[in-house]
C-alpha cells in the first residue's frame, strides 16, 4: 500500500518545519535527497492519501460557533438521493449514510450562530421531506485532533521486514 | 475573524488551497500577494501560537492508508462525564470527542488500523465505563470537509 519509505516522509511532513524551504529541512532529517522528498509527496497527493499539505483551523476560534450535528432516519431506499441532495446543501460541511441506529443520516451543519444553523437545518429538512430528526448541538469540545500516522505505525512496519 | 489581520485572513485563505511539493512552495503565494516568503512563515508562526491555526501540515486520508473509522455515540450521565470523557480522551485513535445536547450525550470519533482493533477500542470503553457504546459506522459519505471562507 504505501512503502517505508513514503511513510517515513509521510510521517515527517504531518507538522512542517516553520521555513521557507520545509522540504529540504525534512530532506536533511531524513538524509534523503530534496528531490525524492518532493516526488513522494506528489505521489501521495496524487494518490490521495495526502489530501493537501494545509494549516488546520480551530473553526471554533474564528466565528464558526454552532455546530449543529443532525441526525435524520431515511428509509434505506431513498437515502443515496436523500444523502447525496443533503451534501450539496450550503452550510452542510459532512454528510454520510451510517449503520447502528434508527437514525441513519447524519450530516453536519455550521452557522455563526444556532439560530443561523437551526434554520438552515429545518429548510433543509422541508426541501427533502426529513420526516424525523433530532439536532444535536454541541456545546463543549473535548478533544480535536487531525489524524495521525504514530512512530509505532512506523516500528511495525520495520519489524515486518526483517 | 476580527481578531485576524488581512494579510493573516489572505494567507490563510492561500494556504488552504494546499502548498505544492516544490522546494519554495511560498515563492508564487508571496508573490500574488505582494509580500515576502518570510512575512508567510511569520504569519503561519503567529496563527499556531494564537491557537487559531492547530495543526499545520500533510492531512492524510486514513482510508487510503487502509485505516477504519467509526462514529461512536453514548449516553453518560452527568456525574461521570468528566471521568468518562477524560478516559475516552485517551485513547490515540480518538480524533473528536465533543458533548452535545440531547440523547445521547457524547460522541467520538475512533480511527484503528482494522476492524479488530475498533471493536477492541470500542469493547475497552464499555468494559472501563460500564456504559453502552453505540457504534455507527459510516455506510457512505456524501460529503466530507469543505474549506472555510475565511
Amino acid at each position: 500500500m504505501i512503502s517505508d519509505v513514503e511513510k517515513k516522509v509521510l510521517f515527517e511532513v504531518q507538522d512542517m518545519p516553520l521555513a521557507i524551504d520545509p522540504f529540504r529541512i525534512i530532506a536533511d532529517k531524513l538524509g534523503m535527497p530534496e528531490k525524492e522528498v518532493l516526488d513522494i509527496c506528489g505521489e501521495l497527493l496524487a494518490k490521495g492519501i495526502i489530501r493537501r499539505i494545509a494549516p488546520s483551523i480551530a473553526h471554533r476560534k474564528v466565528g464558526f460557533s454552532a455546530n449543529a450535528m443532525t441526525a435524520a432516519s431515511i428509509p434505506d431506499d431513498r437515502m443515496d438521493e436523500v444523502g447525496m441532495a443533503v451534501a450539496q446543501e450550503e452550510g452542510v460541511t459532512h454528510c454520510y449514510s451510517r449503520d447502528g441506529w434508527d437514525h441513519n443520516l447524519f450530516f453536519m451543519v455550521h452557522g455563526q450562530t444556532r439560530e443561523e444553523a437551526v434554520s438552515k437545518v429545518s429548510e433543509i429538512a422541508k426541501r427533502h421531506d426529513l420526516q424525523s430528526y433530532d439536532i444535536f448541538f454541541s456545546h463543549t469540545e473535548l478533544k480535536k485532533t487531525s489524524f495521525r500516522l504514530r512512530k509505532e505505525d512506523l516500528a511495525d512496519n520495520e519489524e515486518d521486514d526483517q | 475573524m476580527s481578531e485576524m489581520s488581512i494579510l493573516e485572513q489572505k494567507v490563510l485563505k492561500e494556504l488552504q488551497k494546499g502548498i505544492e511539493p516544490v522546494p519554495h512552495p511560498y515563492r508564487t503565494i508571496a508573490e500574488k500577494l505582494n509580500c515576502t516568503e518570510d512575512d508567510i512563515i511569520k504569519v503561519l508562526e503567529d496563527l499556531m501560537e494564537r491557537g487559531l491555526v492547530r495543526k499545520y501540515g500533510a492531512i492524510i486520508a486514513p482510508k487510503k492508508l487502509g485505516y477504519v473509522s467509526t462514529l461512536a455515540a453514548m449516553e453518560v450521565p452527568n456525574t461521570k462525564i468528566e471521568e468518562v470523557g477524560q478516559m475516552i480522551n485517551s485513547f490515540q485513535g480518538v480524533t473528536h470527542n465533543y458533548l452535545r445536547e440531547g440523547e445521547p450525550n457524547l460522541w467520538f470519533t475512533l480511527i484503528e488500523k482494522d476492524d479488530v482493533a475498533l471493536d477492541e477500542n470500542l469493547s475497552q470503553i464499555t468494559d472501563r465505563t460500564g456504559l453502552k457504546v453505540i457504534k455507527l459506522p459510516a455506510r457512505r459519505t456524501y460529503k466530507i470537509g469543505v474549506k472555510f471562507d475565511i
